[in-house]
């Protein structure tokens, strides 16, 4: 709502541009999600704690497993489920937890494989269903948290059966498609892209597969109208196409459309990031001590229209609220948490309303009708129509300016009223 | 029609100043003096009885989203938020005047609170510290409220006569109303005594101390709809009597309730201003001022200055 009443010329902006936050995590920041409407910030840090701050606040409000079941080593990937409630998280302890932050004082449930894990994300919320992907495993796990987890690796019985299966090396990302729910893809440590239909924990078909590049795959990931998909490589380049798949005929085209490449000083890309719903913009991370930057590069055209700076450090992962307009990532050395934002300056005639702002001084010329008498009968004929006009007092808006949805469910994380009654004893 | 279901025993004669039904209908909590009286609705009782530590009487209440806390906002310049097991939780020290009115955000992460001292304040409801202070008016703020289902925005009424909104996170205003017929009068502007936002968040019904009751277009920034009782005179108030907007559970068209000096309850169709309602003041509320109207689905409450609190039911 605040939007509306904003100068739209502010409102309109499609990406962050001032560094306005810097959140201090000393138990450094590994990875970083926000909430599905941006309401939370979850942190996964270095010691396998996890950490909710509010965004309203800037403060933390919530330690899920503070009584029991935290990790113990770096969190390495963290999911919401799409109502707020629900997070994933793996880590290089061997485990996935599942939380439920209506009691976040330990999981809800947890799984422990042979090795450590890459990272987890959602299938299928609903049913409780996630994908992983594990240290040396030549396929990604699908997990059902719906009773006691369990794991169980996508098949590959299909090109078993063709007898000649080339070597796609380790699986290192996997993501699932926005708009085809049983729609999974992962990136392999040898350059391999493979589709798969997923029909249920047991049964599920590889239905595409194709060499990207001879080298990791970093990063798979896919805008939200599912029509496009970019891939992070090692080989220092970000490869976006155009991506078409036709959930009957079980096919999938692929058109490669840009290239993102740093010409200058070669640099790998740590993540990267589709912005919402067609994805008009990527960002991408920098890899190494030299660069610290953000880059933000529009799709459509492939040109690179933003460099996010302030920050004296390499930048790590991202995560951007398409809500707010703001991009978070997190310092490697430091593990600080760094946040750009579209600033809106105050519009100070909106406190005067019959004040208007002007750039520069404007000649006064007097309108043909500025003191003409109003006839106060004519005066009250036009409030009274103004007051015939239909109101809609109920309905909200379903969309903001941004075209984010306003009415999905917000999940509110409960205050934890032990922790103010923990604070005044300890203070007073 | 309203039908009157019960009338809450509070302690008689006794000054009270705001009641408002919790968050999920269950309960009532009445500010009373120094005390707040949790009233059981389903059971017609009074279920438990909290002392506040505040050195003067509230002005208002307001429930927690979450239903669990009440927040009193008091002449002796403090607020204060109160678990309804744990007991107190947090005084906010920091108005330099009599604390008039304040809200939760939707989270309930944040209270903000308007004073006499012209400001008003935004505070960490976890932490229990001051956020920001908005200093935008040139008289007591008298009145602020929060969507309910969207905290990016404020609105805030002040006896300057300006009804202005503002950013929630960044303090700043960004539409203030006014109607310049107002500032025409020849006895000066007309202080707002109550705001209270649309379901939708894009209305604001505005009350002002001459009694009449408006609709505003948030956006538009003009009177949509006008309600006064007639004769006009009979509408002034020297007191802040409640109003506020009734939403039918059935979907159909809000009205808009207000009460006045005399006790009488006014209830308008908020589409074509017809008086669908005129609840008595004679009868209920012995014609003490009616002070606050807070209304939950199809049900009123409504308190007079007297002590006299009435639960009613719309059908």
């Amino acid at each position: 709502m605040n939007i509306l009443l904003q100068d739209p010329f502010a409102v309109l902006k499609e990406h962050p541009e001032k560094l306005t936050h810097t959140i201090e995590n000393p138990l450094r920041t590994e990875c970083l999600q926000f909430s599905p409407c941006g309401d939370y910030l979850a942190l996964g840090c270095a010691n396998g704690a996890l950490v909710i701050y509010d965004m309203d606040t800037f403060r933390p409000i919530c330690v899920p497993g503070n009584m029991l079941g935290a990790h113990v080593r770096p969190i390495t990937s963290i999911a919401w489920s799409p109502d707020g409630r629900f997070l994933l998280t793996s880590s290089r302890d061997w485990f996935i937890k599942l939380w439920d932050l209506s009691v976040p004082s330990k999981p809800l449930k947890e799984i422990r494989f042979d090795s450590p894990l890459w990272g987890c994300q959602w299938l299928d919320a609903k049913n409780w269903l996630c994908v992983a992907t594990v240290f040396e495993e030549s396929d990604a796990y699908v997990i059902d948290f719906s009773n006691d987890p369990v794991a169980s690796l996508l098949s590959k019985s299909e090109d078993i059966s063709l007898g000649t299966t080339p070597d796609h090396g380790y699986v290192l990302v996997c993501t699932v498609h926005t708009k085809h729910p049983d729609i999974i893809i992962t990136g392999t440590s040898k350059g391999w892209l493979n589709f798969y239909k997923f029909h249920s924990i047991s049964q599920s078909a590889c239905i595409h597969s194709l060499k990207i590049t001879s080298s990791n795959i970093k990063h798979v990931i896919i805008s939200q109208d599912g029509g496009r998909l970019a891939i992070n490589c090692s080989d220092r380049t970000i490869r976006q196409y155009e991506i078409h798949v036709n959930n009957e005929t079980s096919t999938v085209e692929l058109n490669l459309e840009h290239k993102y490449q740093d010409v200058i000083n070669k640099l790998q890309w740590n993540s990267i990031l589709f912005s919402n719903n067609s994805a008009d913009y990527l960002v991408a991370s920098t890899h190494g001590s030299s660069a610290h930057e953000l880059y933000i590069w529009e799709t459509t055209s492939g040109t690179l229209v933003r460099v996010l700076e302030g920050v004296e450090e390499e930048l790590i992962d991202i995560t951007w609220d398409f809500y707010s307009m703001s991009i978070v990532s997190n310092g490697f050395e430091s593990g600080n948490v760094y946040m750009w934002s579209v600033v809106v300056p105050p519009k100070w005639s909106a406190l005067a309303p019959d004040f208007e702002e002007v750039e520069e001084n404007v000649d006064y010329l007097e309108k043909e009708d500025e003191f003409d008498e109003v006839d106060e009968a004519e005066q009250q004929q036009g409030l009274e129509e103004e007051e015939e006009i239909t109101i809609d007092l109920r309905t909200r808006e379903q969309y903001d300016v941004r075209g984010n949805n306003l009415l999905v469910e917000r999940f509110t994380i409960p205050t934890d009223y032990t922790r103010i009654i923990k604070m005044q004893s300890s203070s007073g | 029609m309203f039908q009157f279901i019960a009338a809450v025993a509070t302690e008689d004669g006794l000054r009270a100043t705001s009641a408002k039904i919790s968050p999920d209908g269950r309960f009532l909590a009445i500010t009373q003096g120094l005390n707040i009286l949790i009233y059981d609705v389903s059971k017609h009782a009074i279920s438990q009885t909290l002392v506040t530590s505040h050195a003067r009487p509230c002005s208002e209440l307001c429930w927690s989203p979450d239903g669990q806390c009440i927040a009193t906002a008091s002449d002796d310049f403090s607020v204060e938020i109160v678990h309804l097991s744990y007991g107190l939780l947090h005084t906010f020290v920091g108005h330099t005047a009599p604390v008039i009115s304040l809200a939760f955000n939707r989270k309930g992460n944040l209270l903000f609170t308007s004073s006499m001292d012209e400001s008003i304040k935004i505070w960490d409801t976890l932490n229990g510290s001051l956020m920001k202070t908005i200093s935008a008016h040139s008289e007591a703020v008298v009145s602020v409220d929060v969507p309910t289902n969207d905290s990016s925005i404020l609105s805030s009424g002040s006896y300057d006569g300006l009804i202005r909104i503002f950013d929630a996170e960044t303090g700043h205003c960004l539409k203030t109303l006014t109607y310049d017929k107002d500032w025409k009068r020849e006895n000066g502007v007309v202080p707002i005594s109550q705001v209270k936002f649309s379901e939708n968040a894009r209305y604001l019904l505005v009350k002002s101390l001459d009694g009449v009751v408006k609709i505003w277009d948030c956006i538009g920034g003009c009177v949509v709809r006008t309600f006064q009782v007639q004769p006009p005179e009979k509408g002034v108030l020297h007191h802040s009597c409640g109003m506020d907007f009734l939403n039918p559970e059935d979907g159909s068209t809000p009205l808009v309730i207000s009460g006045y000096e005399n006790g009488d309850i006014y209830c308008w169709n908020s589409d074509d201003k017809d008086l669908v309602q005129l609840l008595d003041g004679s009868s209920h509320h012995r014609n003490s001022p009616v002070m606050s109207i807070h209304c939950f689905g199809n049900t009123m409450c409504s308190l007079a200055l007297n002590g006299v609190c009435c639960l009613w039911r719309w059908e």
